[in-house]
C-alpha cells in the first residue's frame, strides 16, 4: 500500500493522506519504543479510562456540600448517563452506516496492530464520544474536572491511534460527537424531567441520593 | 478452554476490581460534599488518600492478575483464545514486556463488550454502596443512638450527622406520609407537557 493512498471498498469511507500519515507516523514511526508502547498499550485498553469516567460520575452523586448543589451534581451524573447512551447509539449508528475499514486492516503493511482485531469499523472512535460526553456534561460541576476528562478522552484517542485501530479524523468526528451529546441529553431529561425528579426523591427516601 | 470460562475469569476480577474502586470513589466524594457518616476514617484528608488507595489498588489487581494466573494473556493479534483463524493461543502467565495489553480481550474472545461493562459495572457499584452504608453504619455505631429528626426527604444531607442505618426508617416513614404531595407537585409544576399537566391538575382536584 502506498504512502497517502486512498483505500477504501465499495460502501467504505475512503482513507485520505492526513489520516493515513499521521497514523503511520504514530504506529510505525513513534511506535516501537518499549516503554511508551507499553504506556499507550494501557491507555488504549477498554478496562481502563471507561470505568475510570464511570467512576468519576458516581463520586459527583456524592460530592455536593449541601443538598441543593448535591441535587444539581446528581441531575448532571444522569445527564452524564444519557449521555454516555446515546454517544453509543449514535456511534453504533454511524457505524453501520459508514463501514471504514481499520488502519491495520487498509493499511496492513504499514501499521502493526497493538490491540485486539476489532471488528467493529473505525469511525467515530467510540471511548473518545464517550469520554466527551462525560466531560461536557460534567462541565457545570467543576471546569477543571471537565477539562481533565477531555484531556484524559483525547490521550486516549491518540493512544488508540498509536496502536493502530484508529485514524485521527475517527477521534476528531467522535469529539464533536460526544460534545453534542450533552446538550441532546439535556432536552431529554427537561421532556422527563418530573420523572428524574421523582426517581431522585424515591432515592432521598432510602437515602442514597 | 473456550471464551466462556476466560469470560467467567475476568468477570470475576472485573466485578471485584471495580467493587473496591467504587468503596474508594464514594469515600472521595463523600469527603468533598463532607457526608461524614460514610467515611471510613475520621478526617476528610485521611479519607480521599484511603479511597485513592482503594482505586489505585483495584486496578494494579485488575491489571497485574495475569503475572500469576495463566490466562490467553498477551494474546493480542493472534486472534483469541477460540483459536479463530486456526491459530492456537499459549495458556499462561504473562510476562512484564505484555502485561498493559494481557488483559484489552475483545468481547468475542472472553472480553466484555460495551453493553456488558453497562450491566456489570453497575452491579459492582451497588454493591459497593450497600457495602459502603453497612461498613460506615457498623462503624460509627456509637453515631446510631442519637435521635433523627427526619423532617424533610433531604436525602443523604442526613448522613453528615448520623448514619445510613440510624437514618433510613425514619426518612422511608417520612416518605410514605408525603408521597403524594412530592410526586404530585413535581407531576404538576414540573411537566412541559401541556396536556399532561392538565390532566395532573385534574385528578389532584379531586
Amino acid at each position: 500500500m502506498g504512502r497517502g493512498s486512498v483505500v477504501g471498498s465499495e460502501g467504505s469511507i475512503q482513507v485520505n493522506a492526513f489520516d493515513s500519515e499521521i497514523t503511520k507516523w504514530l504506529n510505525a514511526d513513534l511506535g516501537g519504543f518499549g516503554p511508551l508502547d507499553w504506556a499507550m498499550k494501557l491507555l488504549a485498553s477498554d478496562y481502563l479510562v471507561p470505568p475510570l469516567f464511570a467512576l468519576v460520575i458516581i463520586g459527583v452523586i456524592f460530592a455536593g456540600r449541601n443538598p441543593e448543589e448535591r441535587f444539581r451534581y446528581q441531575r448532571l451524573a444522569f445527564k452524564a448517563v444519557i449521555a454516555i447512551a446515546m454517544s453509543n447509539w449514535i456511534v453504533a449508528i454511524l457505524n453501520s452506516q459508514f463501514d471504514r475499514d481499520r488502519p491495520y486492516v487498509a493499511l496492513p503493511e504499514d501499521i502493526e496492530l497493538m490491540f485486539y482485531p476489532a471488528t467493529d469499523p473505525s469511525f467515530p472512535a467510540n471511548p473518545t464520544a464517550v469520554g466527551f460526553a462525560v466531560a461536557v456534561a460534567l462541565l457545570p460541576v467543576s471546569r477543571k474536572l471537565s477539562i481533565g476528562l477531555a484531556s484524559v478522552a483525547l490521550i486516549v484517542g491518540f493512544s488508540r491511534v498509536y496502536a493502530g485501530v484508529f485514524y485521527p479524523t475517527d477521534v476528531l468526528g467522535a469529539a464533536v460527537l460526544g460534545m453534542a451529546m450533552p446538550f441532546l441529553a439535556g432536552g431529554i431529561i427537561r421532556l422527563f424531567d418530573p420523572a428524574l425528579n421523582v426517581a431522585l426523591r424515591v432515592a432521598r427516601a432510602f437515602v442514597v441520593a | 478452554m473456550t471464551p466462556q470460562d476466560i469470560g467467567d475469569i475476568f468477570l470475576r476480577d472485573y466485578l471485584i476490581a471495580m467493587y473496591f474502586a467504587t468503596l474508594g470513589v464514594m469515600q472521595i466524594g463523600a469527603s468533598y460534599g463532607g457526608i461524614s457518616g460514610i467515611l471510613f476514617l475520621s478526617s476528610e484528608r485521611s479519607s480521599r488518600v484511603f479511597g485513592a488507595l482503594l482505586i489505585l489498588g483495584a486496578l494494579l489487581f485488575f491489571f497485574t492478575v495475569p503475572l500469576w494466573q495463566e490466562g490467553p494473556w498477551g494474546a493480542v493479534s493472534s486472534g483469541g483464545v477460540t483459536g479463530r483463524e486456526g491459530l492456537p493461543v499459549a495458556w499462561e502467565t504473562s510476562s512484564w514486556r505484555d502485561l498493559t495489553s494481557a488483559r484489552n480481550i475483545n468481547d468475542v474472545d472472553g472480553g466484555f463488550s460495551g453493553g456488558s461493562q453497562a450491566i456489570w459495572f453497575p452491579l459492582a457499584a451497588g454493591f459497593a454502596l450497600i457495602s459502603t452504608y453497612l461498613i460506615s453504619s457498623v462503624i460509627h455505631r456509637s453515631n446510631s443512638g442519637a435521635t433523627v429528626s427526619v423532617a424533610s426527604n433531604a436525602g443523604i444531607e442526613h448522613l453528615k450527622s448520623s448514619t445510613w442505618a440510624a437514618t433510613v426508617r425514619a426518612s422511608l416513614s417520612n416518605w410514605r406520609r408525603s408521597w403524594r404531595r412530592e410526586v404530585g407537585d413535581e407531576f404538576a409544576t414540573g411537566m412541559p407537557w401541556g396536556g399532561v399537566r392538565w390532566l395532573v391538575a385534574k385528578v389532584r382536584s379531586r
